[in-house]
């Protein structure tokens, strides 16, 4: 031990809303997010990315993902990119990207009160 | 926070919106203002709703050089921005140069060899901006859309090169294919185009369009970036 630590991940946690005439479950969004990423950027790319579905409301539409700070923007890009989900036609919309995941659902909670 | 925010004062543009495939007009209108556009260049002539403002913009239609002129003629002071379609060198070069044409545009990517530097640089002196539409990569998988994130970026670099002034559009066809601006931004930084040029293509370079027309609507609203 030369009693450095290893440098800690900085996650950000990207806020996103579907937009689309039907509802997805959990398993769905993630895996089409999940697809798009690997085919845009490759194995390698993704697995450096530390990306995970945190939540995913299916009413609401509303959903957080967990990426590392050095990738949020090609995690941006990619689940922009997506169009459709199992054939359904979707608008997938980055809404805020926070530093914590608390702050990330505080967004949804203001973003739901905004639309009611 | 990163990927900050945009400039809220900002106004920013689609720029290639097919409306006449749009079911709900006025859903569609919304949506793109909760998305954070201001004003959309709409092929088909619509009433703006809300906090959009819609201007009409007129493709023009035709197979060879002397049909574009022809069709040219006809819509002459009919649409708020003309377009046309670079279907080939020599259509290009006298759309890029032609002070009527607002923006040259590629049909498809096979299009796109028509562009290079002295393209851009006719477009400089005709005041014409040129779009690169993000479309293909959302229609293509696999090696095609390899294919065309590598036009698209040899396209990117050219403009950026030459600090031509230039468009980036999603071309949607439906309230589902609308992306926001900064969804746009972040799949044009993809293609190798930095925040702040991609921040211009969808804001200050449309309305800079629309000041060298003289259009009045907007511009006295207008707060140029930074």
């Amino acid at each position: 031990m030369n009693g450095t630590r290893p440098a800690k991940t900085r996650r950000r946690y990207v806020v996103f809303h579907v937009t689309s005439d039907g509802e997805f479950e959990y398993e769905e969004v993630s895996q089409s997010i999940w697809d798009m990423l690997l085919r845009l950027f490759g194995e390698l790319g993704v697995s450096l990315m530390d990306l995970r579905l945190m939540e995913y409301d299916e009413q609401s539409g509303f959903g957080i993902l967990r990426c590392t700070h050095k990738t949020v923007d090609a995690v941006h890009a990619g689940v922009s990119m997506i169009s459709n989900i199992e054939g359904t036609p979707v608008l997938i919309d980055v809404k805020k990207i926070t530093g914590s995941l608390r702050k990330a659902r505080k967004v949804i909670g203001e973003l739901k009160k905004q639309a009611t | 926070m990163q990927g900050a925010r945009l400039n809220r004062r900002l106004k920013f543009v689609e720029t290639h919106v097919h409306l006449s495939s749009v079911f709900s007009k006025e859903r569609f209108l919304k949506l793109a203002s909760k998305l954070g556009f201001s004003v959309i260049f709409a092929t088909d002539r619509v009433e703006g709703v809300g906090e959009v403002e819609v201007l009409l913009r007129v493709n023009l239609e035709g197979g060879n050089l002397a049909q574009m002129k022809r069709a040219l003629g006809r819509v002459r002071g009919k649409g708020d921005v003309v377009a046309a379609p670079c279907i080939n060198r020599e259509v290009a070069t006298w759309a890029a140069r032609n002070p009527d044409i607002d923006v040259i545009y590629f049909p498809s990517l096979d299009h796109y060899k028509c562009m290079d530097k002295s393209l851009v640089r006719l477009s400089h002196e005709g005041r014409t901006a040129i779009e690169l539409s993000l479309t293909p990569l959302f229609e293509r998988e696999g090696t095609k859309r390899m294919q065309a994130f590598s036009i698209l970026r040899r396209a990117a670099t050219v403009l950026l090169e030459e600090g031509a002034v230039f468009f980036i559009t999603r071309e949607p066809k439906g309230e589902y294919e609308l992306r926001s601006p900064e969804s746009l931004i972040a799949i044009a930084r993809l293609l190798g185009v930095p925040r702040e040029g991609a921040v211009r293509a969808l804001s200050s370079y449309p309305l800079l369009i629309l000041k060298w027309r003289g259009y009045e609507g907007i511009q006295r609203e207008v707060t140029p970036e930074g």
